[in-house]
């Protein structure tokens, strides 16, 4: 959301300066800019000429550096296989302060050994972050292997709305702005030695907020000799730091300088150096964060009065803060949820007096305001304005959530209590730094305490998040300014692999000539795979009519109202027609759905039978569609690829057999298939032996049997995976797994003539 | 302190459009009923689409070019769909500029129309001077018309080379009119008209001192995006505008793009400002071809040399677009377009000794030929060189090409040689399928539930080139897995280890593949029986042409597959059933495959030729036929039986 509209405004922004030229004015001005790429000294004015000058001072101070690690030549021979090595990286960032503005400078120096021509390629194309104008904030210079030096003209450089290779991203967060260019004379077996410089400068009306996150692994995409973080900060700054997973620490240096280069004993400096680090590993099922050495870093300015009220963890002025207390979350979360409202409230609060009137069980009523949140959230002018991707994928802003619901259950006298938690993709919550960190839900106690946290368009109040799920965090009753601090640990409980679970029942038909296969097939999907499998099979017709009914019974959407004939029926035409549309959508969706998993002939019927859109039903629908491909003649039989019916499974490489971290699947899972082959008339069915698979450990389960029951064959598969999370030591349970999946697909019955 | 002012539901609200009144005569509406029934996937339609060009004699000093042209485009588009925005695109450059984007609804209704524009850029290309005017116009009913229109000037004459007929949605009546003055003696040129029902009208008007050309076509589907589609210029209807010569105010005539000769002069007048410069390749020259004994091996050399030293990055940024840079310019960047690397290719050739020229051509790409004196004619260059009466093309942006060979992309092309103030026209040679032979064999033996055994595989021509090419772009920690990938297709059930190629950097020999191979999960065993498929890479084999495809279908080059596996018949086995041999052939196209038993072992025979790199929409019948049988013939079975 935040993205896409800063991404919206820099269009606006960009297009209001393009309209304001006539075209005889932007052609001058094509041609200017042309120029000055060539200008030599002579044609600059005097400020150009001294920006020019600044620029190769710039340079000369950036590359003058005397740091011996710029001067290294060779790489470790280790690491002689490899597209490119960094020597040495180099990032210093600095807030410092003069009377009315804060300045946040960047300066990032890399010197990479490439290699082979994958890496001349990946630089020749070369990125930089950009911030304003590039007057001597960038220089490239190639060192050819005899030693020799080739200064790059970065006057060409272009801005880019291209995605940026990894390599090329910067370590903070929130940067959409990057410049590109062409670097000339590029052989295996240079050495570029590149810095680039961002400034901004930020008025002190501005200064009371976060700067940029920094939330990195210290592996990147080459191996990495060396690499230095360094951080100056002004007074009146906090610091929010620590390393993780065996990250070295941040170490406190000397006094820094200020703007005019004068050592102030108030500017402290921190750097962080890391030696001999190994490319970042691309095992699947991964949280870098979690099992890579890390770092994660935020600068933040709070004026000395208003430090109590600060939005953000703040410690001690010119320390380094690397631990935030339970004391602290309860504080802030307190303050975040003070006076934050949603316009849905009063609606909820009128709906549960009218309809729970003699309800006293917490949790039911809980459960009751949560549904009516979602849907008078779903039916709301707001949400029918989102664009139709947001649509999809919003969830509620989490402050809104919480304080909205916690309202609703005070107005029933029932005290609901504020959890916080982070998810696991960043580290336990012990590794809790950045309070951007944090995901907000509510816990109601009852017969038995519930957790619930914002709702997304399909989503059901007990399904948790699966990224939340495992969680440990905090649960408070929040209250601005606390004085006691009621705060209880909680843990966010797991789903287990069985109740996140997704059955086909296939029933299977061959045709006289066995070209194609009839299917009718009933889904039935719960826990986490339910609200995935909503995006295609409900529609908004549908599940629009199953909560009206349920929550506004006087809704009749067909019926006339009083007013203008013409109107209502072009009303009831646009919805007729949206219907149809929108049905015609969803069947071309869930055919390409299956066309993931199988060759289609057809896709012929779509039939909802439960929407799923409350928490004590799965989802069920059933699919009627026809498959090719999967029969063909053998000799004077055939031969039926009857273990692709399951869909495509993992395929696991060579390379994936090995496992270097921790596993991380986004939930524990089951699947469950119950297949029926209708043979045809005077055929039997040999070599089932074969589908009979029996993996079950620990970790993960693929059993499945094959029988011939009559003139039937009748197939069960069952496939686990018994963890959301688990040690890497288990890797070979879950590839016993995949495999055994894997190999069940391709096996194939042989039909007989009796 | 700060609070969250706004939640992301109080801006959603700001955003959301109200319910309107109808505002569609019932007459509108049953139309666009009935247009939808017909244009099924369609969105909008046009019911009138019209493009007028007029021509101006330039009389601002700031532009260089005498003519200039102006566009004015209008369309009648009627929405098909409720609540739908269309948008689209108007690409202009530093050369021309989109104005006045307007557009009306209901009763004269001004219409609010969303424009942006935006750098354009492509994968392909590093740096362009093309920029889009994007633009989106709201039809919140269908039955909705919406009259649009916007002008487009081009301040060269040049730069406006043709004129589609298509757009995106499918259009009624489709007009395209030049008005075109006394003055300007200009010449359209039909092409692709053939099996399209486009009038012609010419109208003078010696009143008014002009000509209006006017064609019309109705029922036009919208174009649509086909994968492997031919480029627009070879399949769809338009027009080339070439102007050819125009009468000054003083009544001189004064000449345009009136005959290939023209075109050469303005291509030779950028040449002329190129300003190469010797002094920093000669030594490098020197050191090149020092030793070498025989022309060609210098040649070679040096050819080889900008092939592996100079990397290929587009730039079409205006002028750049069309005039090569500077050979030391090339060479000291090690980067270059095509142009700058033909250009840097023939000054090291002169410099060695050679005549070497640069030389204008189309690609593949493009049906026009240098009859027609337009900038469209062409879209690369590459550099000829004259030996003993012979002409070689040597195009450097094709790494790891050999002396003397052509990339499909170029064969048969018409090309525009450099020859001073004259120009030569020639053609590129053309090769048959045989360039590109992919020759392999292999031994089988069943050894449990496995096909076990050795693969040789002869890679020549495009085939080699695109192996080389993309093993020299994989990172150097990944080559093995990667070629591993490559050699099986990345199919899981093909294990392949001891693989061992010839030298990888060799451009003159064909490339040689070794390797053992276990494949699985090709062998089915039941009862006595064992069912065997023997194919591993089923060329083809699931290439159907839907009916509703528009377009022919391109591959990259012309093939030819030919290959032959042996499979050792198992001690205690013998052959029961062996699928029938494939015969089949079409100008464009053939199969023949067959399995035979000889002695113990059965012998499977391919062979599969794509002629000329195209498969027509006239056959894609006989090819859906050819492949269904094909297929039946990969996915039937050996069938071997206890003896």
């Amino acid at each position: 959301m935040h993205k896409s509209l800063s991404l919206l405004a820099l269009l606006l922004i960009a297009n209001f300066s393009f309209a304001q030229l006539t075209p005889s004015e932007r052609r001058a001005q094509k041609l200017k800019e042309e120029q000055q790429n060539q200008k030599s000294d002579e044609d600059l004015s005097p400020s150009e000429r001294r920006e020019r000058k600044k620029g190769e001072i710039a340079k000369e101070v950036v590359f003058g550096d005397d740091d011996p690690q710029f001067k290294v030549m060779e790489v470790p021979a280790k690491w002689g296989k490899e597209s490119a090595v960094v020597i040495y990286q180099k990032l210093s960032y600095s807030y410092l302060r003069d009377n009315n503005t804060v300045h946040v400078d960047e300066l990032v120096r890399r010197r990479i050994k490439l290699l082979d021509k994958a890496a001349i390629a990946d630089f020749s194309e070369f990125y930089y972050t950009s911030h304003g104008n590039d007057g001597g904030r960038i220089g490239i210079k190639i060192i050819k292997e005899n030693g020799s030096v080739v200064n790059v003209n970065t006057n060409a450089a272009v801005e880019t709305d291209k995605d940026v290779p990894d390599f090329y991203r910067s370590y903070y967060l929130n940067n959409d702005k990057y410049k590109k260019l062409a670097i000339p004379d590029l052989q295996a077996g240079d050495i570029i030695d590149y810095y680039f410089k961002t400034q901004r400068e930020l008025s002190n009306a501005m200064l009371e907020d976060a700067y940029d996150p920094f939330l990195f692994t210290l592996s990147q995409t080459y191996p990495i000799m060396l690499q230095r973080f360094e951080f100056t900060v002004d007074r009146g700054f906090f610091i929010n730091f620590n390393s993780f997973n065996g990250a070295p620490a941040l170490k406190e240096g000397e006094a820094g300088t200020d703007l005019k280069g004068r050592k102030r004993a108030m500017i402290k400096t921190y750097e962080l150096v890391d030696k001999d680090r190994e490319k970042i590993s691309k095992d699947i099922w991964n949280y870098p964060l979690v099992t890579s050495p890390s770092v994660k870093f935020q600068v933040v300015y709070e004026s000395p009065n208003n430090v109590k009220n600060a939005n953000y963890f703040i410690g001690e002025m010119g320390v380094a803060k690397n631990t935030i207390t339970p004391e602290e979350i309860q504080s802030l979360v307190g303050r975040q949820l003070s006076g934050v409202y949603s316009t849905q409230g009063p609606e909820i609060i009128a709906y549960i007096k009218k309809n729970l009137k003699n309800e006293t069980d917490p949790v039911k009523i809980a459960k009751e305001a949560y549904y009516y949140y979602r849907y008078s959230f779903l039916t709301s002018y707001g949400y029918s304005g989102l664009n139709s991707n947001l649509k999809e994928t919003f969830t509620l802003k989490g402050s809104y959530f919480v304080s909205t619901l916690i309202e609703v259950l005070k107005s029933k006298k029932i005290e609901a209590q504020a959890i916080v938690v982070m998810p696991r993709s960043l580290g336990p919550l012990s590794n809790l730094l950045l309070s951007n960190e944090l995901e907000y839900g509510v816990r109601v106690a009852g017969s038995k305490d519930i957790i619930m946290f914002p709702f997304g368009k399909h989503s059901n109040y007990d399904i948790i998040n699966s990224e939340l799920e495992g969680t440990e965090g905090y649960a408070f009753t929040p209250v601005r300014n606390p004085r006691v601090f009621n705060y209880e640990k909680v843990k966010i409980p797991v789903s287990t692999y069985q109740q996140n679970n997704y059955t086909s029942n296939f029933e299977l038909s061959l045709g006289e000539n066995m070209e194609s296969i009839s299917v009718k097939r009933k889904n039935t999907i719960t826990g986490h795979f339910k609200q995935n499998a909503s995006y295609s099979a409900l529609l908004t017709h549908d599940w629009e009519k199953e909560e009206r009914k349920k929550f506004d019974p006087k809704y009749k959407e067909d019926e006339p109202e009083r007013g203008n004939k013409v109107r209502l029926a072009e009303e009831k035409r646009k919805r007729d027609a949206d219907k149809e549309e929108t049905s015609k959508q969803q069947k071309d969706r869930l055919k390409a759905e299956l066309e993931e998993e199988y060759d289609v002939q057809s896709f012929d019927k779509f039939e909802l039978v439960e929407s799923g859109r409350f928490d004590d039903k799965p989802l069920v629908y059933t699919e009627e569609f026809k498959l090719k491909n999967m029969i063909n003649k053998a000799g004077r039989n055939y031969i039926f690829e009857i273990g692709k019916i399951i869909g495509k499974q993992f395929e696991l490489s060579e390379k994936d057999m090995k496992r270097s971290n921790d596993i991380f699947i986004p939930y524990a899972k089951s699947l469950t298939n119950e297949i029926t082959v209708n043979l045809p008339a005077g055929y039997t069915a040999e070599g089932l032996q074969d589908l009979n698979f029996n993996i079950d450990n620990p970790s993960a389960t693929f059993i499945s049997s094959a029988k011939v029951e009559g003139s039937k064959i009748v197939i069960k598969t069952q496939k686990n995976y018994k963890k959301a999370t688990d040690k890497k030591e288990n890797w070979p349970n879950m590839v016993a797994m995949l495999e055994a999946a894997y190999k069940f697909t391709q096996k194939k019955v042989i039909l007989k003539k009796i | 302190m700060k609070k969250y002012i706004l939640s992301f539901l109080l801006m959603a609200i700001s955003i959301f459009s109200n319910a309107q009144m109808p505002s569609v005569k019932p007459e509108d509406a049953k139309f666009a009923d009935e247009l939808k029934a017909k244009f099924k996937d369609s969105k909008i339609a046009a019911v009138k689409s019209s493009n007028e060009f007029t021509f101006d004699l330039n009389t601002s000093k700031s532009l260089k070019s005498p003519v200039t042209i102006l566009e004015k485009a209008n369309d009648v588009l009627v929405g098909l769909r409720d609540n739908h925005t269309y948008s689209n695109v108007i690409f202009y450059d530093t050369q021309s500029e989109v104005l006045k984007l307007n557009a009306k609804g209901l009763r004269g209704r001004p219409i609010y129309v969303g424009v942006t524009h935006k750098d354009y850029e492509d994968d392909g290309i590093f740096l362009s001077d093309a920029k889009m005017c994007i633009y989106s116009l709201p039809f919140d009913t269908r039955g909705e018309k919406v009259d649009f229109e916007y002008q487009k000037r081009y301040y060269d004459y040049k730069y406006l080379t043709s004129v589609y007929f298509h757009e995106s949605y499918p259009i009624l009546e489709k007009k395209i009119s030049f008005i075109v003055p006394d003055w300007l003696k200009i010449q359209l040129k039909e092409i692709n008209f053939e099996g399209f029902d486009i009038e012609k009208s010419v109208v003078p008007d010696a009143k008014k001192k002009h000509t209006t050309y006017t064609y019309t076509v109705k029922n036009l589907q919208e174009n649509r995006t086909e994968p492997s589609a031919p480029n627009s210029s070879k399949c769809l209807p338009h027009l080339l505008v070439i102007c050819n010569s125009y009468t000054d105010k003083d009544g001189n005539s004064n000449k345009l793009f009136e005959s290939v000769s023209d075109l050469y002069n303005w291509y030779y007048s950028l040449v002329e400002k190129i300003g190469n410069d010797d002094a920093t390749i000669k030594p490098v020259v020197a050191k090149l071809t020092e030793g070498k004994k025989t022309p060609i091996e210098k040649i070679e050399s040096i050819f080889y040399w900008v092939q592996e030293n100079i990397r290929y990055i587009a730039f079409e940024n205006g002028i750049c677009g069309f005039k090569p840079e500077s050979a030391q310019n090339v060479f000291k960047n090690k980067y270059g377009d095509c142009k700058g690397m033909a250009n840097l290719t023939k000054q090291m050739l002169k410099v060695a000794g050679f005549d070497a020229r640069l030389t204008w051509i189309g690609t593949t790409d493009i049906p026009y030929d240098y009859s027609i004196p337009s900038l469209a004619v062409d879209n690369h260059m590459i550099c000829t060189l004259m030996l003993d009466g012979k002409k070689y093309y040597l195009d450097a942006t094709e790494d790891y090409i050999g002396f003397n060979d052509y990339a499909h992309r170029i064969q048969g092309r018409p090309v525009l040689i450099e020859d001073k103030d004259k120009y030569i026209l020639d053609k590129v040679p053309e090769f048959t399928q045989e360039r590109n032979k992919v020759l392999s064999s292999m031994q089988l033996t069943l050894e449990g539930q496995s096909l076990k055994g050795h693969s040789k595989t002869i890679y020549n021509g495009e085939e080699k080139t695109q192996i080389l090419r993309n093993y020299a772009s994989i990172r150097s920690d990944n080559k093995e897995e990667s070629m591993k990938r490559y050699f099986s297709s990345g199919d899981k059930n093909l294990k392949l280890s001891n693989i061992v190629t010839s030298n990888l950097d060799e451009r003159k020999k064909p490339l040689e593949v070794n390797y053992d191979i276990e494949m699985n999960n090709f062998v089915t065993e039941v009862g006595n029986d064992v069912y065997i498929t023997i194919d591993k890479d089923k060329e083809f084999g699931k290439l159907i042409f839907d009916s509703t495809r528009v377009k022919d279908f391109t591959l990259y080059h012309k093939m030819l597959i030919v290959s032959s596996t042996e499979l050792k018949i198992p001690a205690g086995y013998k052959v029961d059933y062996l699928p029938e041999t494939v015969n089949k052939a079409d100008p464009d196209f053939s199969f023949n495959l067959s399995l035979t038993a000889n002695g113990d072992k059965i012998i499977y025979n391919k062979r599969i030729t794509i002629d000329n790199a195209l498969i027509k929409k006239k056959s894609f019948n006989t090819w859906n036929a050819f492949i269904k049988e094909v297929s039946k013939f990969y996915n039937d079975q050996i069938v071997l039986v206890k003896k």
